[in-house]
């Protein structure tokens, strides 16, 4: 038996919210082990004990926000932590990783991860503190703003520097897209875990620290961090990713004719030199914002210049915003995604998804399938600013034809009809988030077959495509998809950040040696990229336990029916035979059968026994 | 001897916190950013910026002067040091600091000050924007100064 000497704190808190009750668990090593940290923590504890078709919204899903192993160390980018539930969004297993101070907060507090399960009959927030955890009162946070939210617990504890995690108004009205906000402005913006706090009445998680995080050989671990940084400090991407972040992307996409621009209709923005990283630095980047120990600190604080917002902050935007609220949206200026982008932050709406479906929206209206009278007057077409920042708060407070939105595209186009599905830009009621893939297979192939739906942080294929060739669907597109839906994931399981090892291209092996000086625990990089592959199947496994079938890998129609309108790629569309084969041999090489199910053989293999058997029993009582 | 200083340039901090850790452990080889003689505080919403917190090293140091057991003393090379045996934790250096730059934990009896680790102080070799800069007396400063003498007299 393995026993572990550091990087876990060893401890879990589990929360009872309704019968207000908290009780700490020592972390069994083997299940550590076994399942890393983060996501596969969180995935691990959903298999056992949430029972299957449990109700996202009701009291018997839980929320697990699971850090990972090396979470808080002394390693480039280890600031991360997981948010894991049955996602009210998509129905099937949801997560969404979350960078900042959070994280390391926690496990300096002493807990590796909290349980929060059962359901608040009033608004509560947790205050935790070395080793102990406390249920308050949240009636003087309730309906505040996610930011206000953050402002005012840190003046009312007098603390500045305690960490919160926080939702808005829209976890609080259970918008289905809902984000968790810490550190005023890095967002779990995903899967609407938002949603799954507001159900339970949680208000916010407010976190101070002061105890040692274990580690088992800090001289080595300081001698690898040491190695680590000079790598770093050196690469030739380092100071654009410190200048511009993520907003460098806007341009490359532009380029690469994969902007998502008018709800997917154009691959290209006209106005992309307004809103790109250009502008994010030279004009209203007022400071860096680096989550824990990252050396790249790819974020921007960015304020607004000019009236009628002046003087107006947030952290950001990212591309995604900036792609989804503002190409996507066509908004004319830079300055105006700002401000999109800090409601959405105060609100507590994932700025993807919200601009995804502010699109939408905005595209059924301009089609004529809803009416200004259905939206209180609104002018709500591409490109007119003031109907989008009046749009994303009738979303988050749920008024008017705001409440069928909040509900997702999936759901907004099955109410609205039958043409509407057709531009309904999600995968399994996830939206897609910022790459168009209509000439990009392996990229589409990645949004089809991800885990959590449409994201692009499991498998960031499109540079891909763009290497090898976007005509192709060959199998080693799909190797390449199946390859980064095991090795970026495994950094949501660890603990922490992937840009260190994608953009300053800092050796996987690092992440191995990093684990064996925190816990003491021997690994190889096979072995973690095999405990992730371990974790995607149990995702898999929990959704096919909700009843997802094969049919729901697959994308909107516009990617296959409505061609490209401009550019290199002009006239292209996903081929819809060449990808359901892609979809097969994906399904082949993963070991899954033809209806997309891990095989008994599959899961044995990843040392799921007990899972194989339960979806075998599923199957015999289905048939 | 050329006095060197640890100098801080608030605008280029990115609040990475990589000058805590490394600091706690150089000094306590332990994995505690709440053990560090400096701390970066995030200002926010307006104005945004990241402000690190840590010992000027100062030449009429306020701590040495209230410290009723002389435990804090200036040493030859300028910098402000503390011995610890004669330090009672009394915290009267916390309350003479004008920067309150000089920390206390709950595992120790006396406060974690920084002491420039010998010479080559393990936050600025890390700083990965150069926000912490250790330099001869003389040029703190002459970044700005130049900046400023182009923007008065530079003409290309």
């Amino acid at each position: 038996m393995v026993q572990l000497k550091g990087g876990y704190v060893g401890k879990i808190g589990r929360i009872n919210l309704s019968k207000n009750r908290v009780k700490t668990e020592m972390v069994d090593s083997a299940f550590a082990i076994k399942y890393v940290g983060g996501r596969g923590w969180g995935a691990r504890i959903i298999w056992d004990e949430i029972p299957a078709h449990a109700e996202p919204l009701g009291p018997d899903n839980k929320l697990i926000i699971a850090t990972g192993p090396l979470t808080g160390l002394l390693i480039p980018g280890a600031g991360k932590t997981s948010f894991s539930a049955m996602s009210p969004a998509t129905g099937y297993y949801g997560d969404s990783n979350v960078g900042g101070m959070w994280g390391t907060e926690l496990k300096q507090a002493g807990f590796d991860a909290l349980i929060l399960e059962g359901k608040s009959d009033k608004p509560t927030y947790l205050w935790i503190e070395d080793g102990e955890v406390e249920l308050r009162s949240a009636e003087a946070y309730w309906g505040r703003g996610s930011l206000d939210t953050e402002i005012a617990l840190k003046k009312d504890l007098g603390d500045e520097l305690i960490r919160v995690a926080s939702i808005g108004p829209a976890g609080e009205n259970i918008v289905k897209f809902a984000c968790v906000t810490c550190d005023y402005g890095r967002q779990a913006g995903r899967t609407g875990m938002g949603a799954v706090m507001g159900s339970k009445m949680v208000k916010a998680l407010a976190v101070r620290g002061s105890l040692d995080i274990p580690v088992t050989d800090p001289k080595a671990m300081q001698s690898i961090f040491e190695e680590s940084m000079r790598h770093i400090l050196k690469h030739h991407a380092l100071r654009i990713w410190q200048r511009q972040g993520t907003m460098q992307y806007i341009d490359w996409s532009q380029e690469n004719i994969c902007l998502p621009t008018r709800n997917f209709q154009f691959a290209t923005y006209e106005r992309y030199r307004e809103i790109n990283g250009d502008v994010t630095e030279k004009v209203n980047k007022v400071a860096d914002k680096a989550c824990f120990m990252c050396p790249i600190c790819c974020g921007n604080f960015s304020i607004i210049k000019e009236e009628p917002h002046k003087g107006v902050g947030v952290d950001g935007p990212e591309y995604e915003t900036a792609s989804m609220i503002g190409s996507n949206c066509a908004l004319p200026t830079f300055e105006d995604i700002i401000y999109a982008n800090y409601l959405c932050d105060n609100l507590g709406l994932d700025t993807i998804s919200a601009g995804n479906v502010a699109a939408f929206a905005t595209e059924c209206y301009e089609r004529g399938i809803i009416t200004k009278k259905d939206i209180n007057g609104i002018e709500l077409k591409f490109g007119n600013p003031q109907a989008l920042f009046d749009f994303l708060k009738m979303m988050a407070e749920r008024r008017g034809i705001g409440n069928l939105f909040a509900e997702g595209v999936k759901k907004a186009s099955e109410k609205l009809g039958k043409e509407s599905k057709r531009f309904a830009m999600h995968v399994k009621g996830l939206e897609i988030s910022g790459y168009d893939v209509r000439a990009a297979p392996a990229m589409g192939l990645a949004y089809a077959t991800c885990d959590i739906g449409a994201h692009h942080n499991r498998a960031w294929a499109i540079s891909y495509d763009i290497q090898v060739g976007r005509e192709k669907y060959d199998e080693d597109k799909v190797k390449r998809v199946i390859y980064l839906q095991h090795v970026r994931p495994l950094f949501d399981s660890l603990g922490t950040c992937r840009f260190q090892w994608l953009e300053t291209e800092l050796d996987l092996n690092f992440y191995a040696r990093f684990y064996e000086a925190a816990t003491g625990v021997r690994v190889t990089v096979d072995d973690l990229l095999l405990a992730s592959e371990r974790i995607y199947n149990l995702t898999r496994a929990l959704s096919i336990r909700e009843g997802l079938t094969s049919k729901e890998d697959w994308l909107p129609d516009r990617v296959f029916m409505g061609p490209v309108p401009e550019g290199a790629v002009k006239g292209a569309t996903l081929d819809k035979d060449k990808f359901k084969k892609m979809i097969e041999t994906y399904y082949g090489l993963r070991g899954w059968d033809q209806k997309g199910v891990p095989t008994s053989k599959k899961l044995e293999e990843l040392n799921l026994k007990d899972v194989a058997e339960e979806l075998s029993s599923l199957k015999t009582s289905t048939a | 001897m050329v006095l060197k200083v640890l100098s801080v340039y608030v605008e280029k901090c990115c609040g990475c916190r990589i000058c805590e850790l490394i600091c706690a452990y150089q000094h306590f080889q332990q994995n505690n950013p709440k053990k560090a003689a400096i701390r970066v505080f995030p200002l926010f919403p307006i104005p945004a910026s990241n402000v690190p917190i840590v010992c000027r090293q100062c030449a009429i140091p306020k701590c040495v002067e209230q410290c009723p057991e002389q435990a804090l003393y200036t040493a030859e090379d300028g910098r402000v040091l503390l011995d610890a045996k004669k330090c009672t934790g009394c915290r009267a250096c916390l309350d003479a600091c004008p920067f309150s730059a000089i920390y206390f934990h709950s595992d120790m009896m006396t406060p974690i000050k920084c002491d420039l680790c010998d010479g080559d102080p393990a936050c600025v070799k890390w700083c990965p924007t150069r926000a912490l800069r250790f330099t001869p007396l003389a040029v703190v400063g002459q970044e700005r100064r130049v900046k400023l003498a182009f923007a008065i007299g530079g003409k290309p």
